[in-house]
């Protein structure tokens, strides 16, 4: 299987004053296949958001890739120049971010604005740009387009900021769209009406998904893979059925366990502490402070756990978790 | 303060109204009516959930329960004394009875101050204040003596809000609101914050109103729960009967909303969800306002406004002129 994109031991962080790295995310490395809709799960602060932004090549200063290597379509993205970047974004990498406002203008006609989205990376005389503007926001749900792109994005309301938002990353019919918590801004019925929008837009279009979320509700609904961070690492990767059926990190586990069941009135379970503050990550494994293994292995809190691959193309990052899973090593990977 | 016989409600709101005008411009004039008719009660020693979509009117009312914004009409009778004929001293005593907790506790809390300042004000203002007494709160919280010289800054966000909740309890109240308590968490630390709240509950025998968008927080905690649509309550309820069973589209159509957390349980069915978007609140649909995002509308549904009616259960009340049915045992 040739991956769409290939992470390869990516780190991101910053360096202090003093000369210090503070180390943002750490290691990761992720595959994304033609097509497959992949989920990044991981709560505030645990390096989702910036691994796709250094994908993007989009990081914020004074952030910056210390190693690793991104590959689009086999292509080097790391060290690449802007104007490759530049080309790639909105043509090939299509975005979605949380805030339809850090995409839209606010002083530009929505219309104009995903009309030149197609113009950077299309050549469309005007007619046939308005025509594919109004398609494009038809598609997202936008009751008459023609006239709603005239419009400047404060006259819209979230939901349908966030559908013009879809319209612009669809707009070049991209390989791989990256959503960074599309939804969570918005009240639960308008994001179940934009994820089906995203959903449908993507599966039309065949594109690949990096779904970036903390919220298991969409990841269930949504993922063909997953894969779990924590504390800067992906600490578990599998298929949706691998990771919801038969979770094996602690954490992955801890996350499900918490969910709120139907009882009313049962006791919650919670994970116990919270999860670390970038600047304050712990020796060896990131979740040892938490977790239930770490008091009975000493190695928890002085080696940091490599992704470990298992049978069925699963990786877990925990050798007791391993050691008493009922699943083989897969010793060919 | 007198009390008036413990009541068995500790908040009691009725036909409430709360409107507001706004100028615009050359148009004159336009009226918005925030909340239109709401009428509950939260009992003692229950959690009651106040469920909906932003623009709903949850925030109006809050804070006209705290004197932020004045009802048009209808009344408010917290803890048996009735808010519109209370006079500033007694309203002063009352609001120690009933306190809030808010969504953010990084904005609700003085960056400036230590844990021990930030409980203590509210036992200083309430003339109680015993260093041993905070020593107390934060441990009834979970925090502890060694939080006391820190400030909010050096807290995780689930230890800020268990701060928030300290200070909240300091005045010794009967009634906690609480405004979307655990939405602003990770949430691996969610769960933690709502068994504190479920053992404060039992310890200090608290009532709730528990107003927060997650239905599976709500479900979780809230004995009753009122789903509220545009400024009005559409359906009253025991927690698991309206879940199991919800009588009006829109509960329905909140319950089908929340993405499921489990593949096997894929939503394929898209027919129950709304279209749509909320109407603008000044200028509402006639009858029932939710008529315009409804799958089951007819005719009469903009020309009659539905009332709240019984569904068959106890205590389970809709407002809709086609309640859906309760499905028969082992559906869902």
């Amino acid at each position: 299987m040739s991956a769409l994109l290939e992470i390869t031991d990516l780190t991101v962080g910053y360096e202090t004053a003093a000369g210090e790295r503070v180390v943002l995310v750490d290691s990761v490395s992720l595959r994304l296949a033609e097509g497959e809709v992949l989920c990044l799960v991981g709560e505030s602060g645990s390096g989702k958001s910036v691994t796709m932004l250094a994908v993007l090549g989009l990081l914020p200063a004074p952030l910056e890739i210390f190693s690793g290597s991104v590959r689009f379509r086999g292509a080097e993205l790391v060290g690449a120049d802007d104007e490759t970047l530049r080309k790639l974004r909105g043509a090939e990498l299509g975005m979605v971010f949380q805030d339809p406002m850090t995409t839209l203008n606010p002083v530009r006609r929505v219309g104009v604005q995903i009309g030149r989205a197609l113009a950077v990376h299309q050549r469309l005389d005007a007619r046939a740009r308005t025509r594919r503007v109004v398609e494009l926001l038809a598609a997202v749900g936008i009751p008459q387009p023609a006239e709603r792109a005239r419009a400047y994005p404060h006259q819209w309301s979230g939901g349908m900021r966030q559908r013009a938002v879809i319209a612009m990353a669809m707009a070049n019919d991209p390989a791989v769209l990256i959503a960074d918590e599309p939804t969570t801004a918005l009240d639960v019925t308008i994001q179940a009406q934009l994820m089906e929008v995203l959903a449908q837009a993507r599966a039309r279009s065949g594109a690949a998904m990096v779904l970036i979320t903390h919220d298991l509700g969409l990841v269930a609904q949504y993922a063909d893979r997953v894969a779990i961070m924590y504390a800067g690492r992906v600490v578990e990767t599998g298929t949706v059925w691998q990771i919801f059926d038969d979770a094996t990190h602690p954490y992955t586990r801890g996350l499900q366990r918490s969910l709120l069941g139907q009882s009313g009135g049962a006791r919650a379970y919670a994970i116990p502490g919270s999860p670390p503050s970038p600047t304050r990550r712990p020796p060896g494994c990131g979740f040892a402070p938490r977790c239930e293994f770490a008091g009975k292995n000493d190695e928890c809190s002085t080696t940091t756990p490599v992704l470990v691959p298992l049978a069925g193309g699963r990786a877990v990052a925990c050798p007791p978790a391993i050691e008493s899973a009922p699943i083989e090593q897969d010793l060919s990977a | 303060m007198t009390t008036i016989d413990e009541p068995e409600d500790v908040i009691r709101v009725d036909r409430l109204e709360v409107s507001f005008t706004s100028r615009r411009g050359l148009l004159g004039t336009r009226r918005l009516r925030a909340l239109d008719g709401v009428s509950f009660a939260v009992r003692r020693g229950e959690t009651f959930g106040l469920v909906g979509e932003s623009g709903g009117g949850k925030s109006t009312l809050v804070r006209t329960l705290f004197g932020i914004n004045t009802p048009s009409a209808g009344s408010i009778r917290i803890l048996g004394h009735d808010l519109a004929t209370l006079r500033p001293q007694s309203r002063r005593a009352l609001r120690n009875r009933v306190q809030l907790v808010f969504q953010d506790p990084y904005s609700s809390l003085d960056p400036r101050m230590t844990a021990h300042d930030i409980v203590a004000e509210p036992l200083r203002i309430a003339g109680g204040y015993r260093r041993e007494r905070v020593v107390e709160l934060l441990d009834q919280v979970g925090l502890g003596r060694d939080a006391l010289a820190r400030k909010p800054a050096e807290f995780s966000g689930g230890q800020r809000q268990r701060l928030g909740i300290a200070r909240a309890l300091a005045p010794g109240p009967e009634v906690l609101v609480l405004d979307e308590p655990v939405s602003a968490l990770d949430a691996s630390v969610q769960a933690q914050v709502i068994n504190l709240l479920q053992d404060l509950q039992e310890q200090l025998g608290l009532s709730y109103l528990f107003i927060a968008h997650d239905l599976s927080v709500v479900r979780h905690l809230s004995d009753r729960i009122a789903v509220m649509h545009l400024g009005k309550l559409v359906e009253i309820g025991a927690t698991e009967d309206v879940f199991t069973g919800p009588a009006h589209p829109y509960t329905r159509a909140l319950i089908a909303s929340a993405p499921v957390p489990d593949p096997h349980r894929r939503r394929r069915d898209t027919s129950t969800l709304v279209r749509g978007e909320l109407p603008d609140a000044a200028n509402p649909p006639s009858g029932c306002t939710f008529r315009t995002r409804c799958p089951l509308a007819t005719a009469d549904c903009a020309t009659r406004v539905p009332e709240l009616e019984p569904q068959g259960r106890t205590d389970h009340v809709a407002a809709c002129l086609h309640p859906l049915a309760r499905p028969s045992k082992g559906n869902r």
